[in-house]
């Protein structure tokens, strides 16, 4: 008994105690849940994805919006593409200039009456003698006759060798300090190697103590550096029977200053001088276009210099009327060394054009495409005897290149430019794959955007929507009927003008062109500019980013009929990271609930591929969604609810984990169970969503362990 | 500690076994008065330090060794609660069985000791001191029988329905207590008045605390949606290392006896046990909140988003996880599950026959009282075996019984207070065994 007993108590100890070292799992049990997995809303904007496109108007209706720019032209490219122009232009010398010269000669009284008594005849010797005797006496001085004076040199070997006068002139100053008249002389100036004559002049009648002024043109003589002076045939009436006093150191005198002379050619030291001065236009031939004014972008000046001049010239060009953004106008000097004799020198030099303003109307500014240009050429006084001829050149080579203005300003041409091309319209052509969709209504606004400041008139000769999946449609109707005008932008501030075509149902069968969805459109432009020529003011501008700009916008109401419409999608779906036992769940039903308040019916179907787009699975085969129920006034209220079950097992969930992409199969109809509302066009509505609801039915091993 | 409790006891017992001889005719009582006449009067004496099979005339000095574990439950068997807490698995078998045998409100309650006690009786006091190490466990849960469906079937079950868990509770309790209190007798001719008090200093291991308010799961058709209210606090206090939870968690008990007999015919106590208060600090973890919720799943913003997401990790436990209140880490404190009772016993028969009656109570969930009558039979003065029936509380029906035999320094007695529940656990509610030695010296 005792022992029965021990032997019981010991069990109950080992069994309470022993036994209570606990395993290190804890008790699992199987259940079965049902719960929500995951949640999510397809709503117009994640069929749409850019969310721009979707607005939402006052009665919460949906609108779709597309704005692309469809066809930028550009004349501005051709308008202010000025070629590359070279003009080369021989200048001669303008002039060369000797320094004036002076000669005075004087003869006395006192010489005269040596010169008399040294002469042969007894009547000039008499004269002579009476005249030396008579100093400081009064006396009647007969009247002379044929009376000369010795030549006298004068050198100007200093100055120059030889010279050939182009223009010339002496100023002769005759001061009669005798105190008789001197009726009349001759003065005679010669080159003293030559003894060509240069100048032969008769003196006027000048009065005792008297003078007279005259100008002698010397143009077209050559002179040497040596010259001789000579006074010949002096006549005089003498004193009248007067007695005067005779003083022998009374003098007549010839003031004769040489001066404005220009030579042809002359081997002499020149003076500083202006050799050069030259303003010449050159006129680029740009057709028909007539442009004032431009403003560079870019561009090179390069000027060639080829001279023959044996002195050292200074060169500056100016570009007349070009200004750099700083109002410098563009000048530039530049050395041309002295030419060996016989020879020539070439210098070359090249300048930026960028960033200056260039007027093109010319000196008077009553032209066009034309540069105005002035060089000057100045030779300094280098104390050097140098040859120079008015047959000396400079031949100059100024090249303006690589024009590239940013801005003109003139009359800018007719053109006639033709637009013949297709742009993507992808709306609709993204998302739908196949079927048509009617329209309410399409509010197509092609707007005219125009940069330029100048006039012109489109014309749309083809507005061509393309479909893979239902062919072609071309828009027709009154809203292509006439060319359209387009305004010039305004300037100063750039303003360009907008001009839009309005095209809807109304006007046009475009409901229809857009109901095939689209997925290019082919069109056919017509731009003509300056369609009425020249209006004579000159006025058109560009700048070279104006253009015009042909934009499409689409304002689409969401309301439609739907028939057949395929939405074929891919989307990432790669669960291959996740746990094929998720956290014990074993096995299971995945229930899709759709909570539905669009007025479309769909059938989905959604097929897993791998990398090479190999089926794997197919989670959803023609899985009916129906449309929301509609009101007295087209209006869905209230959500429809559909379920589909799938069933899922282990082995399926490996297979699902092979999947890469899911691609997504949805075929819309507008329902036609509504006697009220079949036929019409059913508006989308801000509110309407399609909720999604993933759950699941599934075996799950609970595990719970108490401590 | 607990593994040389666990070894002393067996050592002991096979030691003292061997070596006792049948000491009945030694150790035969006189004719005189029993002193073991009440001492075997509770069906939880074994939790409550002031029961003792001691004859204090004989021996000053006593050494006990005493572990019991009472479970008792009004509709959970005690199969389901081995399952849970030995980590056994649940086959639909057992679930069938188990639901089979559960009402519509489910109580669940049990005590578990195992621990040594001293005690050092003078004279001149005409009382004893005592002193003693007891690892305790508690639990106790009330459910009502859907959230037990709604558990181990799944909510697949209540589609379209409602689960109400209001007023579900759980509360798990492990703790190590050391306690010092005293007995005193006061004698006045007849009549003896006994008056204990023992207080403990009690050292927290392990707390888990949840309720459930005013709280609902409904289960939508084919699962599209759960709207879950709820309004619930859970606490829970096991981390930490070892070095941290022992100054940490600590707390508080006291245990009170007051007893009164007359002569040897009859005796009264009044006791209760436990009452006190644990303060967890160690890495307390809290949820506490009030929600109403629908939980429609992931939500993803949409279903290119839904497609490209992974579902790596998808924890089922997670995702209700979310819908739960944030957690915090504050302290938060334990009461106790007292056990006060009430216990009248009478000397029915010359000794032979005592009755024992009474009443106990905790203050539990739709806890009711407990009643028991425990009749003791003396085979011998120094054998007596009891038969135990009580109802109450969280119990069916409990049939109990219990033999103890005395010798001169030693003694054991062992019982159970639930016979069908700890043959059949799984065909009935709770659990009962207990066993009590002593030396006495």
């Amino acid at each position: 008994m005792r022992n029965i007993v021990i032997a019981l108590g010991c069990t109950l100890f080992l069994s309470m105690f022993f036994a209570s070292c606990k395993k290190e799992s804890g008790s699992k049990w199987d259940t079965e849940l049902l719960i929500p997995l995951a949640s999510t809303s397809l709503s117009l904007e994640n069929i749409v994805k850019d969310t721009n496109l979707i607005k939402k108007q006052t009665d919460n209706s949906l609108l779709l919006t597309y704005r692309k720019e469809v066809y930028s032209f550009s004349i501005a490219n051709q308008l202010i593409n000025l070629p590359d122009t070279f003009i080369g232009t021989t200048f001669r010398l303008d002039s060369l200039r000797l320094p004036n010269q002076r000669i005075v000669y004087r003869t006395s009284l006192g010489q005269m009456a040596k010169q008399l008594q040294a002469s042969p005849d007894p009547a000039a010797q008499f004269f002579g003698n009476f005249i030396s005797s008579s100093h400081n006496q009064m006396r009647v001085i007969p009247a002379i006759n044929g009376l000369a004076a010795p030549p006298t040199e004068f050198d100007a070997s200093l100055l120059f060798d030889q010279a050939k006068l182009k223009t010339g002139s002496v100023f002769l100053l005759v001061r009669n300090y005798y105190p008789i008249p001197i009726s009349s002389a001759s003065i005679e100036i010669k080159d003293a190697l030559t003894n060509t004559v240069i100048l032969t002049e008769t003196l006027p009648y000048v009065n005792a103590k008297d003078s007279a002024y005259k100008i002698v043109d010397i143009s077209g003589k050559s002179i040497g550096n040596k010259l001789l002076f000579e006074l010949k045939d002096l006549n005089s009436p003498g004193s009248n029977g007067q007695q005067v006093l005779v003083d022998t150191t009374d003098y007549l005198e010839a003031d004769l200053l040489l001066s404005d002379l220009r030579i042809e050619e002359a081997t002499a030291i020149f003076p500083q001088q202006d050799v050069v001065s030259l303003t010449e236009e050159v006129t680029q031939q740009l057709g028909e276009r007539k442009l004032t004014y431009i403003d560079c972008r870019r561009g090179k000046l390069k000027i060639f210099v080829t001279s023959t001049v044996q002195e050292q010239l200074y060169l500056e060009y100016r570009l007349e009327g070009a200004f750099d953004k700083f109002g410098r106008p563009l000048v530039e000097s530049t050395i041309v060394p002295p030419a060996p004799a016989g020879g020539q020198v070439t210098i070359d030099r090249e300048f930026d054009l960028a960033g200056y303003s260039i007027d093109l109307s010319g000196k008077n500014g009553n032209k066009f495409n034309t540069y105005t240009q002035t060089i000057k050429g100045r030779i300094d006084s280098s104390g050097i005897k140098r040859t120079l001829t008015l047959k000396d050149s400079l031949i100059i080579r100024y090249d303006i290149k690589d024009v590239a203005p940013n801005y003109i300003k003139g009359y800018a041409g007719r053109d006639t430019f033709v637009a013949n091309d297709s742009t993507a319209f992808d709306v609709f052509s993204n998302l739908f794959k196949s079927g048509t969709i009617k329209l309410k209504d399409v509010d197509l606004k092609l707007t005219l955007e125009n940069g330029m400041g100048i006039d012109g008139v489109v014309k749309i000769n083809d507005f061509t929507a393309t479909s893979p999946a239902n062919g072609s449609r071309t828009l027709t109707g009154a809203a292509l009927a006439n060319p359209i005008t387009v305004g010039r932008a305004k300037d100063l501030p750039l303003q360009p003008t907008v001009t839009n075509i309005n095209i809807n149902k109304s006007n046009s069968n475009i409901t229809d062109v857009i109901g095939i969805l689209p997925d290019k459109i082919r069109y056919n432009f017509e731009v003509k500019t300056n369609p009425a020529g020249n209006n004579g003011y000159y006025r058109d501008f560009a700048y070279l980013e104006s253009a015009l700009k042909v934009n499409l916008d689409a304002n689409i109401p969401l309301s439609f009929i739907a028939n057949n419409l395929t939405l074929v999608d891919t989307i990432n779906f790669d669960l291959s990271n996740t746990n094929t036992n998720i956290n014990g769940i074993k096995d299971g039903v995945i229930n899709i609930i759709t909570q539905n308040k669009y007025p479309l019916q769909a059938k989905l179907t959604m097929v897993v591929v791998d990398e090479n787009f190999v089926v794997v699975d197919t989670l959803a085969k023609d899985m009916t969604l129906n449309g929301a129920p509609l009101d007295a006034n087209c209006k869905s209220q209230n959500t429809i609810r559909d379920k589909t079950s799938v069933q899922v097992d282990e082995a399926r969930m490996t297979n699902i984990k092979r999947g890469r992409k899911a691609l997504v199969f949805a075929n819309f109809n507008t329902p036609q169970n509504n006697a009220t509302c079949n036929g019409q066009p059913l508006q989308i509505f801000s509110d309407y969503k399609l909720d999604v609801t993933f759950t699941a039915r599934f075996n799950y091993s609970a595990e719970v362990k108490i401590e | 500690m607990r593994k040389y409790i666990i070894a002393l006891p067996l050592i002991c017992a096979l030691g003292q076994a061997a070596a006792q001889q049948d000491t009945t005719e030694l150790n035969e009582t006189p004719k005189v008065s029993n002193p073991l006449l009440f001492n075997y009067a509770s069906p939880t004496a074994f939790i409550n330090p002031f029961s003792s099979n001691w004859n204090t005339d004989s021996t000053k000095n006593r050494f006990e060794i005493d572990a019991g574990f009472d479970g008792n439950s009004n509709g959970i068997s005690q199969q389901f609660v081995w399952n849970i807490l030995f980590g056994n698995n649940f086959d639909q078998k057992t679930k069938d069985k188990m639901r089979g045998i559960m009402r519509p409100q489910n109580g669940y309650e049990d005590n578990q000791t195992a621990g040594v006690r001293y005690k050092h009786y003078f004279k001149k006091f005409d009382g004893y001191f005592t002193a003693g190490y007891h690892f305790r466990t508690m639990r106790a849960a009330f459910f009502n029988k859907e959230v037990f469906e709604l558990l181990f079937y799944g909510n697949a079950m209540f589609e379209d329905q409602t689960v109400d868990i209001t007023n579900t509770y759980f509360q798990n309790l492990i703790y190590n207590q050391f306690s010092l209190g005293f007995l005193k007798n006061i004698r006045q001719g007849n009549n003896t008045f006994s008056i204990g008090v023992n207080a403990a200093f009690l050292h927290g291991l392990n707390s888990q605390n949840l309720f459930f308010n005013q709280s609902s799961i409904y289960t939508a058709p084919d699962g599209e949606y759960l709207d879950i209210e709820y309004e619930m606090k859970y606490n829970q206090a096991h981390f930490g290392t070892k070095r941290e939870r022992e100054k940490a968690d600590i707390g508080i008990t006291g245990d009170a006896q007051f007893s009164y007999q007359y002569k040897d015919k009859v005796r009264l106590t009044l006791s209760i046990v436990d009452f006190g208060v644990i303060n967890w600090r160690t890495q307390p973890q809290n949820y506490s909140g009030k929600d109403s919720i629908r939980f429609e799943g992931i939500e993803f913003a949409d279903i290119t988003t839904l497609a490209n997401g992974s579902f790596e990790n998808i924890k089922i436990d997670s995702i209700l996880g979310d819908l739960l209140p944030a957690k915090s880490s504050s302290l938060y404190q334990t009461f106790i599950p007292y056990t006060l009772s009430f216990t009248g016993s009478v000397n029915a028969w010359r000794d032979k026959l005592i009755i024992n009656a009474g009443v106990q109570y905790k203050p539990l969930r739709n806890y009711y009282a407990y009643g028991f009558v425990k009749v003791n039979y003396f085979v011998q003065p120094t054998l007596p075996v009891s038969l135990t029936m009580g109802y109450g509380g969280y119990t069916k029906f409990n049939l109990g019984v219990e033999v103890a035999k005395h010798w001169k320094k030693f003694d054991f007695a062992i019982g159970s207070n639930n016979l069908i529940g700890t043959v059949a656990p799984a065909a009935y509610t709770g659990v009962s065994a207990y066993l009590r030695m002593g030396v006495n010296f």
